[in-house]
Formats: C-alpha cells, structure tokens, sequence
C-alpha cells in the first residue's frame, strides 16, 4: 500500500498590508514613512510602512506616539472596503494554484500544496510564480513559507520580511527549532511564554523534550499540544472558507471621541453597536442568548461584564435592553474610553408565529429594515435617536472573512431616514 | 491634501475581458484629464449597488474615479494633490 503524500502548506503572509495597498493606490506614498490609521479622533496605528517601521513606528501605538518617533509620519486613513475587496482578489489568485486555502485573517493565508506542486514545477517555483501574479495584478509583496504543516508554514513565512521565502524541508525540523524562541511558534504568546520561562522552557527544542506529562500537568488539555508544538508536528487541516466552523459569536466595538461619564451618551453608543451587532447577526440568520458589553476605562483598564437572558434573541432593540441592563448594573470607575457589544450562544434562527400583535409588528418592522439596509447601503434607516450621531468608521477586524458580510464604510455616513419617518410613511402621512 | 468631491463626471474608458475596465480621460469642472496610470482599483457595495473604483492619476494630483454600475454613472470621488 502506497504511503500518504507528504503534506506541503504555504503560509501567505501579505508585507505592512494596509499601509502597502495605499502606497500602491498613491504613488506619492512609496518609499515613505505612512501609518494606516482609523478615521476617530483617538485612533491608533493600525499598520506601518517598512519605512516608518525603521523609525519604530509600531501598530497599536496612538498617533501622538507614533509621530515622536518619526516626525515626518505620513498618516492615512484606513478604507476598510479597499482592503477586503484586496483580499477577495488575493484568494481569487490562490485558488488558481489549489483548492484549498484557508483564510487565515485578512492579510494571511493558508494554502494546501499537497499534490498540486507537480503542476506547477515544484513547491519554489509555485510560490515564485504566485509572488510574481500578485506583484503584478495588486503591485505588492508577500513573504512565503512552505512546510509539512501550518505551524512550521507560518513560521517560515516570519522569519524573512519582507517579500521573503523561506522553504522548510521535514529532514531540517529537528535542527532549526533547536534553538527558535517558543515566542516564535504561533499561539505561544507573551503569557504562556512566560509560564514556560517559569518551567526553564525556552526554545521550541526544549518544548520538545519537555514530557507531554509535565506540560498537562501545568497547563492542562493544551499540555500535550504544545509538547508537539516543541517538535514541529501539527495535524491541524487546512480549512476552506465554506468548510468553515459556523460562527460563535457577534461583536463590534469603538473607541468614543472622548472620555465620556455621561451615561446617556454611552446609552446613544450602545444603541449604535447593539444595531450594528443585531444586523450583522440577522444576516447570518442567527439568534443568541448571551449579551456581554465591554468596558475600556480612560487608563486602558478593559473588562467585560455578561447577561444570558432567558430566550433567543436576535432584535437589535432586544441586544440593546440587554446591554442596557448590563451598562446600569456598572458604577464606572473612570470615564469610558471604548465600549464594546457582542452577542454568542447563537442558534440558527427559528421562525415562530408570535400570538401577540406588538411582537409581530415589531419583527415586519425590523424584517423592513434589514431589506431597506440590505438594498441601499447600512443605515439607511435607522433609529431616530441615532440620526445626529452616526459617524463611525471602524478598524477592520483581523477575523474578516470574504463572503461573509459586506463590510460597509460608515464614514460620514448619515442615515437617509429613521424609523420615526418609517412609520409615518407606513401609515401614509407622506 | 485629500479633498472630497462627490460630482458627476464623464468618463472614457475602455472595458476589456474579463469585466476588466480602464479609464483613459475625464471630464471635470469642463477640464479634460488624460489618466496615466490606473494605481489601484477595487469594489465596493452600497446595499445591492456594486461600485468599481479607480485610483488614477494625470502625473500630478490622484483623483478617485467611482462607476455605479446600478446607475451607470461615473463620480469624482475626491482629488489628492500630489506632494
């Protein structure tokens, strides 16, 4: 019986991605120092330029910290639409070189070579060839890593930036991880390095030879993982977009213009997010039960704080109650800097006749709404309490996917009409 | 600078294969601009409205051509300076 195929995965992993599209879209930005930042007030960097990196702009950083660094930062800011119909294009490439690629965040990927490299003169020269399409059908770089397995690809892609390849062959596994940084493997981050600090656990070559015992022993169901981990094995498939697991959970988030302690402004935001959230799980076709609101104080302190209520709910009125509760249920310590909404514990929706008159009203009313947005753009109508506060364009999210939900820019967006004109209308007063 | 401008404009452009669209001059404020090169383009939707956008540029400033394709028009979007 013949053995099963040496698996081969790419790990794609575009260059300063954000910042590197706008360079690209502006000419006058190449070989600058730019940051990509959102479009509120007290934004933070969300990507740097290769040459504003070489000044230590760092992503994360707020814009004040950033142009200490470098004073002749450059900032942009972000389209978020740009860069998810970018990424779009980039799977459309990927899939000419195999079916199977994973969609790792916006800007990272995963592809399955396993048998599709013959076609294509070998494992280097596929990712030759790619690098050169999506230079010349996008105009930018990406770093390449090619092993045995996701783990080892995504290491590999790390270790040269930018425009790097880096090919890892299972003979030379033992030798390179000997002496890597644990920190270097994905999914050790800062705290779980410090733990294995704690255990004389430093490079991936001790992780290996640490017993599987000892690692379950400190850390649990995830010990034995990472005694693998520490050998470069790793099973885990690469998932298509449509193989995907379902979803479990629905959040947005925003950073406020200003500090706020004024509860009845932060009611405005919540009732802003709970929409955002109950539209956003009603396209999916999903209901949830838990609400959990997020709270980050002005010096950065965040928590969260959590409502399961007793039936399935997926009204952005109903999300907004909930959060509400929670928000009242909160003495603030300090002024509110982001505040956060967010649903899981989700089912697919079920459709049950309500017996109660208000009930179905509420539910064409909504069912209404969701077809005007869905047909003319996000917050088109709206909430008339919302009416003279909407302006909020948000940072895209790492764990965008295509296909899922169009992303909407939300800039200088005012809604076209609110409810209160929906019902008027609806009776015939227009 | 980067300034908003949201006008209607006319537009030449060249559709391709492949849906592939290229514009090669405009028309704003009664002012002919020759586009050199096409930076960047990609797409967009407005509830069920798809919206193809180009960033062009006349070697001096980069202007945001937008296509509705709902309405078959095309927009300025807004103008950047060059510096």
């Amino acid at each position: 019986m013949n053995s099963p195929p040496l698996r081969r995965i790419m790990h794609v992993d575009m260059n300063s991605f954000f910042a590197s599209v706008e360079q690209q879209c502006n000419p006058h930005l190449r070989g600058k120092p730019i940051a990509v930042i959102g479009s509120h007030k007290r934004t933070v960097v969300t990507t740097a330029s290769y040459e504003a990196r070489a000044f230590g702009v760092k992503t994360g950083m707020t814009v004040p910290e950033a142009r200490r660094c470098c004073p002749d930062l450059i900032l942009v800011v972000a389209n978020n639409n740009k860069y998810a119909d970018t990424c779009t294009q980039l799977i459309s490439i990927y899939e000419e070189y195999t079916p199977v690629v994973e969609v790792f965040s916006v800007d990272e990927a995963f592809l399955d070579l396993t048998g599709c490299t013959r076609l294509f003169g070998g494992e280097e020269m596929m990712a030759r060839l790619l690098k050169k399409e999506i230079k010349e059908r996008l105009g930018l770089t990406c770093s390449i890593g090619i092993a045995p397995n996701k783990l080892l690809a995504k290491l590999a892609s790390d270790r040269k930036k930018p425009d790097g390849l880096v090919i890892i062959k299972p003979e030379e596994i033992p030798s390179l991880l000997e002496n890597i940084p644990v920190r270097e493997l994905c999914g050790i981050g800062p705290q779980l390095e410090k733990y294995l600090a704690e255990m004389d656990i430093r490079t991936c070559g001790e992780l290996g030879r640490t017993k599987p015992s000892l690692l379950k022993d400190r850390f649990g169901v995830i010990g034995e993982r990472l005694h693998f981990m520490g050998l470069g094995i790793d099973d885990s498939l690469v998932i298509p977009l449509e193989q995907s697991e379902e979803i479990k959970s629905v959040g947005h988030s925003m950073t406020l213009g200003k500090d706020i302690w004024d509860r009845e402004f932060l009611n405005l935001h919540l009732l802003q997010l709970s929409e955002m959230v109950g539209r956003r799980l009603r396209s999916y076709g999903y209901q949830g039960r838990t609400v959990a609101l997020t709270i980050r104080y002005s010096d950065f302190t965040t928590f969260e704080k959590q409502l399961t209520v007793k039936y399935y709910i997926s009204h952005s009125a109903d999300i907004y109650q909930a959060a509400l509760r929670l928000l009242s249920s909160i003495k603030l310590g300090q002024a509110v800097r982001l505040l956060g909404v967010s649903i899981s514990h989700l089912r697919k929706e079920v459709v049950q006749l309500s017996l109660f008159e208000e009930e179905k009203k509420r539910g064409l009313l909504t069912q209404a709404m969701d077809e005007i947005n869905g047909r003319y753009g996000e917050f088109t109508i709206t909430w008339g309490t919302l009416l003279l506060r909407y302006n909020h364009a948000g940072v895209i999210s790492p764990s965008w996917r295509p296909g899922r939900y169009p992303l909407r820019s939300l800039k200088n967006r005012v809604p076209r009409c609110s409810t209160i004109f929906f019902r008027q209308f609806c009776k015939g007063r227009f | 600078m980067v300034t908003p401008v949201g006008e209607l404009i006319q537009v030449g452009a060249i559709f391709g294969s492949k849906t592939k669209v290229r514009p090669v001059w405009f028309v704003w404020r009664g002012r002919e601009y020759r586009v050199r090169e096409v930076t960047y383009s990609w797409k967009e939707r407005e509830g069920k409205t798809l919206i193809q956008h180009f960033s062009v540029t006349d070697g001096v400033s980069l202007y945001d051509l937008s296509y509705h394709t709902a309405e078959m028009n095309w927009y300025l979007s807004y103008v950047e300076d060059g510096s």
